[in-house]
């Protein structure tokens, strides 16, 4: 026993640069397992206990016509009180799972701050409780403050608010200071700032790709206030109900629906169906987006543990096959298999423990800077607590240990087979060549093509010596260029499909973005072009958020419809079609996402889910009450854009199927004749000054754009981190690889040396076989990283807001060229610099590895 | 015969001379003493065997001589100091004036014999291609391995791989041919074979200086002149008439 541990201690120490490499690898596989995983766990419990902690409702229930006004917009608070008391009596089952409910106001509205308009919603709720006694927090749907003090018990009487944290952070808000609201802009004291949960994303709805609290800024405000702000006294619009701890989600929606049914059936009210959590916006993203970046935390480890194997096996079974005559010695002297086994299955465990235990380390170091970052990024104000999740770490150590033991055991097995007498007479350097002439060098022949022995046939040969050698060599190589393609490819697909959605797709310089829909638009335009100088084009859109269906496979999907208006030929956006080959205004463009999600493609027909204006209570603002309809498109195109969610339909089609009363539209867009930052900040001022009354924003491209990376920050983070690791990995890999391949050859290099070879000659040779390799190795990675580009992706980072052309660049492929072959010109260095300054003596008497 | 006291100064007037030759290798604490002041002059033309006990200091004083291994002192081979050169100019001593013929064989794994053959040639020679084949293949034919020249090492018993090695050190036209143990690695009738080709190649080259190691006192009986070792310093040299390797037996 002594004396294995004694070998082993000495193999390793013999090798032990080229060990700790293959120990880094797994290390970094166990880093992103640990890190990773434990961070979503962080994450995911964060959000519970933010929902948990602070009462989110089970599910919410809002009025028919939110924002409306008449009999279906509003319910009288004291009633709905009654009515729900009655439905709990009605069904004492139900009634001791209903744990308590919140009746609310929930409102769309303009907010002035610091003499800037800006859209958002009001959220309201008594401050007082069922017993008519102050309470400081709201029974359902809580909050935390985050500075400033809670409602008093006088704050019902007065115009005081909280402001949500985003919105908060954007206007670098404090209590004290004063906001006003709504159209008759009341000023209302910001009493606190809050941290919500129901607003962890600040989403105005799920199309809205790029949540912005300048976009949508949540304030809250006592009932009674929001009541006297709107004129609805004694009135809301919004049931959030909570339920017992652990309902399924369909027992859930079976107490909403009841509820809904109870009080339309007998009071004749009107509600929209029922919300429960799991679609409550805010949460909802948030665990798509937990749910992917784990998926990236499983499969990323379980690429790199593979390659710390597959590193492993390479390692060991050359190093077994270089001592097969001490093997064989060994045997001869009476050692058992299973002794010998046991040896280099030390050597294997001694690498995976070593890694594991980096890899653990480097993983809690990572957790405790990627959680805080993560929320950070999103400014969430609830902290995550940054555990060591015991059960991830020893599951880590196991899955490292695992990787030592399979990566071990293999190779070591099979070459302890034979008989010691054969392992004696074993020679290494017979053992990796096949002895054959290869094929190519035949064709060579043929064509009277004779290559001179001191020259090229010598790589050449040594490159057709033994399958299983060159195979390992070029696989290091793939697995190094595919790493760094597919790395430098996500990073550049992104940058890829930004850039051109901002070149080419979205064809303006400015944009103005309306606080209330104007029902004048073109008049707008019109004034505009001529008054402010160098617009050149101008055109407006109508947004809105729809609902496509397709008939034939009844799938539904969320959308933001664009309607386009076409002013001379000026579209505002230029379409990168992948079906259909042209803009009409009389039908449907989609995107890519949208038809595979509902598996339909051109021509085909599918449903719009538009809202139809039933009655208009007053143009401007725009305020009326809709139904919404469904109304068939053909589709004339399909789109491979930035944009996922997203469908174009002719502006004037859009207001016939909406009734929509005069020209409205929420957007002009405008382009601009040599769109210099200083000229663009001069026309934004221009406009500001004569239209600004209703602008709720003006941005330029660029900034859309630095908004747009801004939020997608996390995922550069990850795929930062990614690189970082393929770029390690790659090295440590082809190091290995090239390294062993020469260790191999050292005596053959060492005769070639004495018998009066010169160095460059040699070095040439080794150059050029190992440039082969590369290069080789190159295709087949280029090919195996378009694959796990496409693979992480569309199938990992599957995310249908965004849509991202897998794009891998010459710059791309020169790098990861490059970057490998670097590797490989060092790890051929080291072992040539000992070959060449080795005593040849030496190294032509005995074997040597 | 003819015995050297050492210290007493001789004659340097051979083609190969040493001349003080120390040799001392440091490993770990102690030094060993491989070569003690070896002085010597041997002439072309003769097969010198070097005969010694293991340890002796055989197989470095066939590497200093084959300006594989350094050491202090001096050595002349045909009126040049290798022991001055540089490391390229060692490299070309070595490519033009030395063969090898290892205890290993040492060939190229990837090569067949005559590729083997044909690679010392094109190192040493500007000979055209045609010219290097054929003279490869005449080699393989005076060791008896004509029929052979296309396959490989590992298709090649132990002491056809060594007529291959004698092929390729012979061939290439070189002034010193030095040989460490060369039948370590065979059977007698393989050494016997072995043994055969390099007497007939120094009876067909008078000016080439033969060197062959070994610690077999039956071996040693094919040589001319016979140098013995011990403990890194020359006991005895002694002219003999050989014996044909053919009627050995060991
Ligand atoms: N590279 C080396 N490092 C240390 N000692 C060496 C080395 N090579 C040879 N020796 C020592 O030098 C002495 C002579 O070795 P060598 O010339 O190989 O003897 P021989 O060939 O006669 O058996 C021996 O004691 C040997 O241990
Ligand atoms: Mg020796």
């Amino acid at each position: 026993m002594a004396k294995t541990v004694k070998n082993i201690y000495r193999a390793i120490n013999a090798n032990k640069f080229r060990l700790l490499t293959i120990s880094l690898v797994i290390a970094i596989g166990i880093t992103s397992f640990n890190g990773m995983i434990t961070a979503f766990v962080h994450m995911t419990r964060t959000y519970d206990t933010a929902f948990e902690d602070h009462n989110m409702a089970s599910f919410t229930m809002q009025t028919a016509n939110l924002g409306g006004s008449g009999e279906d917009a509003w319910i009288d608070y004291v009633n709905l009180t009654n009515f729900i008391n009655e439905f709990q009596e009605q069904e004492p089952e139900q009634e001791s799972l209903v744990k308590a409910y919140e009746l609310r106001i929930v409102y769309n509205t303009v907010f002035e701050i610091r003499g800037e308009k800006q859209t958002g919603q009001i959220v309201a709720m008594s401050t007082l409780d069922s017993q008519g006694n102050y309470r400081e927090q709201p029974d359902v749907n809580g909050y935390k403050i985050l500075s400033g003090t809670p409602y008093s018990e006088l704050s019902r009487y007065q115009n005081v608010c909280h402001i949500e944290a985003h919105l908060a952070e954007y206007w670098k808000l404090e209590p004290q200071e004063f906001i006003a609201i709504g159209d008759s802009r009341i000023p209302f004291e910001i009493v606190g700032v809050i941290g919500s949960p129901e607003f962890l994303i600040n989403q105005g709805s799920y199309a809205d790709i790029m949540p912005s609290p300048r976009r949508f800024g949540v304030v809250f405000l006592p009932l009674k206030a929001a009541q006297g702000l709107l004129g609805v006294e004694g009135k809301v619009n919004e049931i959030s109900v909570l339920l017992e701890d652990g309902l399924s989600k369909n027992r859930r929606e079976k107490i909403a629906s009841d509820l809904k049914l109870f009080l339309e059936t007998n009071y004749d009210l009107k509600f929209s169906a029922p919300i429960d959590i799991d679609n409550q916006p805010s949460y909802y993203l948030l665990r798509l987006d937990i749910e992917e970046a784990r998926e990236f935390g499983i499969v990323l480890p379980i690429i790199i543990l593979g390659m710390a194997i597959g590193g492993l096996y390479v390692l060991l079974s050359r190093m077994v096959v270089a001592e097969r005559k001490d093997i064989g010695v060994a045997q001869a002297l009476g050692y058992n298999r299973r002794t010998i086994i046991l040896q280099y299955l030390g050597i294997s465990m001694v690498i995976a423990i070593v890694g594991t235990l980096i890899g653990t380390l480097l993983g809690l170091w990572f957790l405790s800077y990627f959680s805080p970052l993560y929320v950070d990024m999103l400014s969430i104000p609830f902290t995550p607590e940054v555990t060591i999740e015991w059960p991830i770490v020893i599951s880590g150590i196991v899955i490292g240990i695992l990787t030592g033991l399979v990566g071990g055991y293999f190779p070591v097995r099979g070459s302890i087979q034979p008989l010691p007498a054969e392992s004696l007479r074993f020679d290494p350097s017979l053992h990796i060549t096949s002895g054959k002439i290869p094929l190519i060098e035949r064709v060579l022949k043929l064509f009277k093509i004779n290559l001179r022995a001191t020259g090229l046939k010598l790589p050449l040969r040594n490159l057709f010596r033994s399958k299983r050698r060159t195979f390992s060599s070029v696989f290091a190589i793939i697995v190094s260029v595919s790493l760094i393609s597919m790395a430098f490819g996500m990073i550049e697909s992104m940058n890829e499909s930004l850039t051109f959605y901002y070149d080419v797709s979205e064809d303006w310089d400015l944009r103005i973005d309306f606080s209330e829909i104007p029902t004048n638009t073109s008049q707008i335009a019109r004034t505009i072009k001529q008054n402010v100088e160098s617009v050149t084009d101008i055109t407006y859109h109508l947004l809105s958020g729809a609902i496509v269906t397709s008939l034939e496979s009844s799938q539904r999907k969320q959308v933001t419809v664009v309607g386009m208006n076409d002013s001379d030929g000026y579209l505002g956006h230029t379409f990168n079609f992948e079906a259909g080959d042209d803009w009409n205004p009389e039908g449907l463009v989609l995107s890519v996402p949208i038809a595979e999600a509902l598996h339909v493609g051109l021509h085909d027909e599918v449903f719009l889910e538009l809202p139809k204006l039933t009655k208009l209570v007053s143009t401007t603002p725009l305020r009326a009450h809709f139904e919404l309809v469904n109304i068939s498109f053909q589709i004339t195109g399909i789109i491979d854009e930035f944009n996922g969610l997203v469908a174009f339909v002719g502006l004037e089609n859009l207001i016939t199927v909406s009734n929509f009363p005069g020209e409205p539209a929420n957007t002009i867009l405008l382009k601009i004749e040599d769109p210099t930052p200083e000229r663009l900040d001069m026309i934004r001022e221009e406009i500001l000054a004569k239209y600004g009354y209703n602008v709720r924003n003006i941005a330029t491209k660029a900034e859309q754009k630095g908004e747009l990376l801004e939020l997608m920050d996390l995922l550069y983070n990850i795929i930062y981190i990614v690189a970082i690791f393929a770029v390690i990995l790659s090295c440590a890999i082809v190091y290995n690889t090239i390294y062993i391949s020469l260790q191999e050859q050292q005596r053959e290099i060492a005769t070639l040396l004495t018998i009066g070879t010169n160095n460059r000659k040699l070095i040439r040779n080794i150059t050029v076989e190992n440039t082969v390799i590369t290069l080789v190795g190159t295709v087949f990675g280029l090919i195996f990283g378009w694959i796990m580009l496409w693979f992480f992706m569309r199938v990992i980072l599957d995310m249908e807001f965004f849509r991202i052309k897998l794009f891998i660049s010459n710059n791309t492929i020169f790098i990861s060229f490059i970057m490998t072959y670097i590797g490989v010109l060092i790890a051929q260095y080291f072992p040539l610099r000992r070959t060449l300054n080795l005593n040849l003596a030496e190294a032509t008497k005995e074997r040597v590895v | 015969m003819h015995v050297v006291d050492q210290g007493i100064k001789i004659r340097l007037e051979g083609m190969v001379t040493l001349e003080n030759v120390n040799r001392v290798y440091h490993m770990g604490g102690h030094t060993i003493h491989a070569l003690k002041d070896i002085s010597l002059s041997l002439e072309t033309g003769k097969l010198v065997v070097v005969l010694g006990p293991s340890g002796s200091g055989k197989t470095t004083l066939l590497n200093v001589l084959g300006a594989i291994d350094k050491c202090d002192g001096k050595i002349t081979v045909s009126n040049l100091e290798i022991t001055r050169l540089n490391k390229k100019q060692l490299t070309k001593y070595r490519r033009e004036k030395c063969g090898f013929i290892f205890q290993f064989f040492n060939l190229l794994p990837v090569y067949n014999a005559l590729e083997n053959v044909e690679y010392a040639i094109e190192l040493a020679s500007k000979l055209s291609r045609k010219e290097v084949t054929k003279r490869a293949t005449d080699y393989l034919r005076k060791v008896g391995l004509f029929e052979k020249r296309y396959l490989f090492p590992s298709q090649l018993s132990g002491g056809e791989q060594q007529r291959v090695a004698a092929a390729r050190a012979m061939a290439k036209n070189p002034e010193l041919l030095l040989c460490d143990e060369p039948t370590g690695e065979l059977s007698v009738t393989e050494g016997k074979q072995v043994l055969t080709v390099i007497q007939n190649m120094v009876k067909e080259r008078p000016d080439v200086l033969t060197v062959l190691v070994t610690h077999n006192q039956k071996i040693a009986q094919i040589g001319d002149v016979i140098v013995r070792l011990r403990s890194g310093e020359v006991d005895s040299i002694e002219e003999q008439s050989p014996i044909p390797a053919e009627k050995l037996s060991w």
